[in-house]
């Protein structure tokens, strides 16, 4: 028979061992308080991202790509990431290196388990658990199905495999970046075929790797239970799992890089760090890498960005800086729209356009801008169809809540601000720029798959944990991270 | 509540239930129709004004089937004809008197689609349809007020059985045409819910919550729930705000007992809040079960197409099989050989086939992509490349006269060397043919070596 057989071991080597590098990493430039969940969310990322970097690096060099060389290299880093963490922890010395991965390190989760408590984290998990389950059966069963990877990126991922190399006679992929065609050539080096099924896996770790930032994350502000109540809202967002359920599509990977720049975003410190930003940095470009798309989501984590650290170097200007910047892109903005005034910016390679009629960076993408803005298929997306469940309507009665309750907090939320510009960036491009894809729901649906996860992790914050102000600073508490900014 | 209101102003919110009629089913739809003879003597009785027409699957004649037969009253068809089966039935109603089709039956599977065909006496030579999903144990209802041309005086309803019975026959218990009712719309919503569509090309795109375009969409039905909700919380927090220390009512003393109502407290801080996200999390659970069960059914679909098969056979049971197979030839018709190939494509071919069978091509060989099958193609194909894989569907004449034409094309024309082609048929594949041209002159000392 046709089928070849697959090398099970490497398999699952080439997937533990990146994930394992990964995680060290995310333990050097998060600090010794991140949770185990948050350092394996982190974790797959960051490993992916460097298996990437190899393989472009071997092709810079026009070597052809050998999976034990690949792997010893993969394996040498992570022993000298683990040893220099060691050596880290020692010159502290006060944790360990285990003591990081140990049980998520929270106030709420450290308060009495009680059997109601366990019980629910059990239910919980156990549900969890069950669509993690039903995903993987439909990934290890199934054939091929998604149509952008067999029509687009997957026949060159083919002739990577067959080349040993990024080279391809046949270019068929346009929209796509690189990340998951790597990951999934990685894969299947690994499993020593094309043919086997655990060239999708990745998908599912990546549907896993959201879920457990998400718990990670909350587990900061709440206890063990609600912080599994919101990774089981976000592992039941019917479009999430479809997108891990029928892999090859890079729209998770865009997911997963925005929820985890945005988490870090927003987790609660005095000033931004230079290690946060840097991370928050690697996965505004590996968004982009992975697909057309990330690069629009990376203009909310930018600017937020930007005003943390406006706000941290003018503490008292910035204010009025951030006001002043923002009512002159209001009207910019306004004057584009009403057709006053159009921009046209030459750089290095090509030139950026924004005019009412045209909005490019040439020569990656130009859209015409539809005259009128379509707002139904928007509405539909959100309150019609099921793709998010109760989200919205329930993202709206929270953000009523907090509005109401603690205006100020919803204000000064960073992560409110990612998620709502993600938002409005997808609404306005899809009501002006790509209105016939959002017509017939092509396209917008899966860009707010991009933002849901972290939409989730806001409602069950708000719902369950005080206010960020009232939160304690995990990164803040004496503890032996490398602080390569440290607030004065 | 919102179900009640639902029920009572769907008529007037819908313009297809805006003027429903009261039912009346003529008599004379009865009269001796009935296809098995056990049953003519106690065919259903006639419908009175607002009754159901109910028809018993063995009131229904097999049109075209394999197999057949009746169990009672209930028509049983263990097996389909090319995978149709058509079972028919000549009756006379107004179709204005029905709203809704409930549908009772066993052995329906993911495999198969069911369909309803009416003709009727206004436009005799019309047959008009519409698919009715079903839930997994094979019932459900159907609103027959979405389909436009569900009007006039029916003549003939007859009912297509598509796709694979997967081992087990399929039982037609019963139809029933019903008129408008709280029934009707509440068990047409529950069956638009839950019905189960498996995965589509359009499912990584958005996921509805229905299979058709349904009464009212889960989402928008539970917002809804989820804005009574509120407002039953937010004016339950304000009448206990206003009352509070004006509602004191006296205990009652019946014997020794005293009993009385607690002093209303105005709510507590975050009580309400408490009360408003509890209702919407319950809400948004409601859906999750809908999903989650969506997900079951699909497990189970993947688990039976797919489940102990090797790569291979996988991909032979999958939606493209015969176009996998025909990759599959291919390449085992060309194991350790190399050239160059060029796809061609006859019309019958459709997109996004080529593409598709491009795909299983890789990474052995590498076919940009599949032209329209026509003589310049084909001539381009065959003295640009050594190897021509034609897709088509056709029978083994239209395949006879592609491979003339090729072999026409390959004595006539000429490349810049002066010379023509000699076409090979290496293989006749389940969805093609793969020719080999060779240079006239290649071919002929190919021959004289016996290579």
């Amino acid at each position: 028979m046709y089928t070849q057989s697959t090398n099970l071991l490497g398999a699952v080597l080439g997937i533990l061992l990146p994930w394992l590098q990964g995680a060290l990493l995310a333990r050097l430039l998060l600090g010794n308080r991140a949770n185990l969940p948050t350092l394996l969310g982190h974790g797959l990322m960051l490993g992916y991202i460097t298996v990437l970097a190899l393989l472009a690096f071997y092709h810079r060099l026009g070597r052809p790509f050998s999976y034990p060389e690949l792997l010893s290299i993969i394996g040498l880093i992570t022993a000298a990431l683990g040893l220099f963490l060691r050596f880290l922890a020692r010159a502290s010395s006060s944790r360990s290196v285990h003591a990081a991965f140990k049980s998520p390190d929270s106030g709420g989760a450290r308060q009495g388990f009680r059997v109601r408590a366990c019980s629910a984290l059990v239910l919980l998990l156990g549900l969890i658990l069950l669509q993690v389950g039903f995903v993987t059966s439909e990934v290890i069963l199934r054939p091929t199905y998604a149509w952008d990877a067999w029509s687009s990126w997957a026949p060159e991922t083919l002739q990577h495999f067959s080349s040993k190399s990024f080279s391809a006679v046949l270019d068929t992929s346009s929209n796509y970046g690189l990340m998951h065609k790597a990951i999934h050539l990685w894969t299947m080096l690994a499993a020593g075929t094309y043919q086997s099924q655990m060239a999708y896996v990745p998908w599912i770790l990546c549907y896993v790797a959201i879920l457990l930032a998400v718990y990670g994350s909350l587990a900061n502000f709440a206890s063990a239970p609600l912080a599994a109540f919101g990774a089981f809202l976000v592992s039941s967002l019917p479009l999430l799992t479809t997108h891990a359920a029928l892999p090859g599509y890079g729209d998770i990977w865009v997911a997963l890089c925005f929820t985890l720049g945005a988490l870090i975003l927003a987790e609660p410190a005095r000033a931004p760090r230079l290690k946060h930003t840097l991370l928050a940095g690697i996965y505004i470009v590996a968004g982009a890498v992975a697909k057309r798309a990330g690069l629009a989501l990376a203009l909310p984590l930018v600017t937020v960005l930007l005003m943390q650290w406006a706000l941290f170097i003018f503490p008292r200007r910035a204010a009025p800086l951030l006001g002043g910047v923002a009512v002159l892109l209001g009207v910019f903005l306004a004057g584009v729209a009403m057709g006053w005034f159009a921009v046209e910016l030459p750089f290095a390679i090509g030139k950026i356009v924004i005019s009412r009629h045209k909005l490019a960076i040439e020569p990656f993408f130009a859209y015409p801008l539809a005259p009128d803005m379509q707002i139904a298929p928007l509405l539909q997306a959100v309150f019609q169809f099921a793709s998010w469940g109760l989200l919205f309507p329930v993202l709206v009665l929270a953000l009523f809540y907090r509005g109401v309750s603690q205006a100020g907090a919803l204000l000064r939320d960073p992560q409110v601000g990612i998620f709502l510009l993600g938002l409005i960036v997808i609404f306005l491009f899809y009501a002006l720029a790509a209105p016939e894809s959002a017509a017939d729901h092509t396209g917008i649906d899966r860009a707010l798959l991009i933002v849901a996860p972290l939409a989730v992790h806001w409602i069950v914050r708000v719902v369950f944990a005080p206010a960020p102000e009232n939160t304690r600073d995990p990164a803040a508490d004496g503890a032996p991270t490398l602080i390569i900014w440290k607030e004065h | 509540m919102l179900l009640w209101l639902f029920v009572s102003y769907l008529p007037v919110i819908r313009p297809e239930f805006a003027s429903v009629p009261t039912a009346s089913a003529s008599s004379s739809a009865f009269a001796g129709t009935s296809a098995n003879p056990a049953l003519t003597s106690r065919s259903s009785p006639a419908p009175t004004r607002g009754e159901a027409l109910r028809i018993a699957g063995a009131e229904f004649r097999p049109r075209l089937s394999s197999k057949s037969f009746y169990e009672g009253e209930t028509l049983v068809i263990a097996g389909l004809q090319r995978g149709e089966a058509v079972v028919a039935k000549a009756l006379t109603f107004d179709a204005a008197g029905y709203s809704f089709l409930k549908v009772s039956s066993s052995g329906f599977s993911p495999g198969l689609r069911l369909f309803l065909f009416w003709q009727t006496l206004e436009r005799p030579e019309g047959v008009f349809y519409a698919e009715v999903p079903l839930k997994a144990d094979g019932k459900g209802w159907f609103n027959l007020r979405r389909e436009a041309l569900w009007q006039g005086t029916l003549s003939k309803i007859e009912v297509g059985i598509y796709g694979d019975l997967r081992g087990r026959p399929f039982r037609l218990h019963r139809l029933e045409f019903a008129p408008y009712s709280a029934a009707g719309v509440v068990g047409t919503l529950w069956t638009e819910w839950t019905a189960f569509t498996p995965w589509q090309h359009a499912s990584i795109n958005a996921y509805r919550g229905s299979a058709q375009a349904p009464l009212v969409w889960p989402t928008s039905a539970f917002t809804a729930w989820l804005a009574l909700a509120l407002s039953l919380a937010g004016s339950y927090g304000f009448i206990r705000k206003r009352l509070h220390g004006k509602l004191r009512l006296p205990p009652c003393r019946i014997g020794p007992l005293k009993i009385g109502l607690p002093a209303l407290s105005p709510p507590g801080r975050g009580e309400l809040k408490r009360l408003c996200f509890a209702c919407a999390f319950a809400l948004w659970g409601g859906l999750i079960l809908l999903w989650m069960a969506q997900l079951w059914m699909q497990f189970e679909e993947s688990r039976y197409r797919f489940a102990g098969r090797d790569y291979h056979e996988k991909r032979m049971n999958d939606w493209d099989g015969p176009y996998y197979a025909t990759a599959y030839g291919v390449k085992t018709a060309l194991a350790k050989k190399s050239g160059a190939m060029s796809g061609l494509a006859t019309p019958d071919v459709v997109h996004p086939l080529p593409n598709r069978t491009r795909f299983h091509l890789l990474p052995e060989w590498a076919i940009a992509h599949f032209r329209a099958f026509d003589d310049p193609s084909l001539k381009q194909a065959l003295f640009n490349s050594r190897y021509t894989l034609i897709l088509t569907g056709a029978g083994p004449a239209q395949r006879q006269s592609y491979i003339d034409s090729a072999r026409a094309l390959g004595r006539a024309a000429r490349d810049a060397q002066g010379e023509g082609r000699n076409i090979r048929v290496l293989a006749d594949l389940p969805r093609g043919l793969l020719l080999e041209a060779l240079p006239s002159a290649a071919a002929s000392s190919e021959r004289d070596t016996g290579s």
